[in-house]
């Protein structure tokens, strides 16, 4: 499958962020490191850290990967400013409701999660400053992924799409299959192309940049983007009349009202949800019961079992 | 005497220019501690309520503003603008650099406004308007003093340069 993110397209959109001399560490990995790369953390006064697959690495001063986390470069205050900087284009100002939400999506869909002294007012985060470390996390655009399953997300009698949930841990590559889900669906090929709408909260799906999906989501699909998953699930009903919304991540009493206000509007969803298996998802109430009430007709479990986007099993649900 | 005549004339006029160009370097600090507070104002519009990226802020500033305070923002722009790894910080105060050079400012007029680059961008908008109000506030508290100086200090330069070069031609003969 192509995964889509060559060391030049790293290099590009992720690496010219960093510092010079940090940049200059990172141009030694091989190209297949970057075509594993996931993670790139610095934490200050910390050793530099790459994942990449399943290994957490340091960078040494001279560029080599090491296990021995005392030898990879330490993080400097001044490189997290700079980094700052330059993912904020000089402009933190701007990206205040980002901030307030812990990241910054930065061209190429890639995120920049941000830690630091986080400031409450009124029990809601006022502002982020003083930041202490950044973890960069590399978006994975994995085209043809979603294949396998594509022909189980329609019903063979009717040819409707089944209501779905994916499954998995964290780094599963949930995401991922939903992205392609995603584009698929909004592609059409071979059957016709669906409207979409993507309410995208966490910026993770279609990765937009001042609101311009840097990964591809298809072309009939619409992005809610940064939008709380149960008020873009209304909006979209009420004013871009969807066949098919999608989202990440549901979990929370409101989300589960405004999926069963989709179903009642006579809109598909296609979800994801945290969970190790089938039993860990019905211990979680709110998920027990929209599969108790028969909301999603397809469950999809993934794992790393060999690797992220390992399809472990494909359920079709049945309430009754 | 023909000689000694002409060299009178010639130490009379040139104290007489110093002391003009010293007259017109009060009247165009004054103006352009104006000019740089009506652009810091601009530049407070676009970050504060635009939301516009810096370079772009400090790009549009620039447009809008007189030599020399242009070119502070100009340089600034230039510089955030290549996406080399320059913090606001460095770009401001190389702005600044290439502005004093250009510009009728004393030291602490330079030193009122580098107290702006560890701030630029750093921060939500609210602290942003904070900063920029502040440093316009300054600015025009500056401006006042700049203002009285010249009132008090325009004539005494103006023909204090050849009451000095007649003073000194009397001297010598």
């Amino acid at each position: 499958m192509p995964v889509v993110s060559s060391p030049t397209q790293i290099k590009r959109e992720v690496l010219s962020y960093l510092p010079v001399h940090i940049q200059r560490l990172l141009y030694n990995l091989k190209v297949e490191d970057y075509q594993q790369l996931e993670e790139i953390r610095l934490r200050c006064g910390q050793p530099l850290v790459v994942r990449i697959g399943e290994r957490e690495l340091a960078v040494s001063r001279e560029g080599f990967l090491t296990t021995l986390l005392p030898q990879g470069y330490r993080v400097e205050p001044d490189d997290i400013c700079r980094v700052i900087a330059s993912i904020s284009d000089n402009s933190l100002y701007a990206f205040e409701e980002d901030i307030r939400r812990g990241f910054i999506t930065i061209p190429g869909g890639h995120r920049v999660g941000l830690a630091g002294q986080v400031i409450l007012k009124e029990q809601s985060i006022e502002l982020m400053k003083n930041f202490g470390s950044l973890c960069f996390r590399v978006a994975r655009e994995v085209k043809g992924c979603a294949d396998p399953v594509m022909p189980t997300l329609f019903s063979a009698s009717k040819g409707t799409l089944h209501n779905t949930l994916i499954v998995s841990p964290p780094r599963c590559g949930k995401t991922t299959l939903l992205r392609d889900i995603t584009r698929r669906i909004s592609e059409g090929a071979p059957r016709p192309g669906l409207n979409v709408v993507v309410v995208d909260e966490r910026s993770e799906i279609a990765g937009c940049y001042q609101g311009v999906p840097q990964l591809d989501v298809g072309p009939r699909t619409d992005i809610l983007d940064g939008c709380p998953k149960d008020i873009g699930m209304m909006m979209a009903i009420r004013a871009l009349s969807p066949q098919v919304v999608v989202t990440d991540e549901i979990g929370r009493q409101s989300d589960a009202e405004a999926v069963m206000e989709c179903i009642h509007a006579g809109v598909n969803i296609i979800s994801t949800a945290h969970a190790e298996s089938l039993e860990e998802l019905r211990q979680r109430p709110i998920l027990r019961k929209l599969m108790a009430d028969g909301v999603f007709k397809l469950i999809i479990i993934l794992s790393r079992r060999h690797g992220p986007g390992q399809i472990e099993q494909v359920i079709r649900w049945d309430a009754s | 005497m023909m000689l000694k005549a002409i060299g009178m004339v010639m130490i009379i006029a040139a104290c007489g220019v110093w002391g003009l160009s010293g007259a017109k370097g009060l009247e165009k600090r004054q103006e352009q501690l104006g000019e740089l507070k009506a652009a810091l104002g601009f530049l407070e519009k676009e970050i504060c309520f635009m939301h516009t990226n810096l370079s772009l802020a400090m790009q549009k500033t620039a447009q809008f503003t007189q030599f020399p305070a242009r070119l502070v923002f100009a340089v600034a722009a230039r510089e955030l603008g290549q996406k080399k790894g320059v913090t606001a910080e460095e770009a401001w105060l190389k702005g600044l650099q290439a502005m004093r050079q250009q510009a009728q400012l004393q030291p602490k007029d330079i030193e009122l406004l580098a107290s702006l680059a560890a701030q630029l961008g750093v921060s939500n908008a609210s602290e942003q308007h904070k900063a920029l109000a502040a440093l316009q506030e300054e600015l025009s508290l500056q401006q006042q003093k700049a203002q009285r100086e010249l009132d008090s200090n325009h004539k005494l330069w103006s023909y204090g340069g050849f009451i000095m070069g007649a003073a000194i031609v009397l001297l010598l003969i």
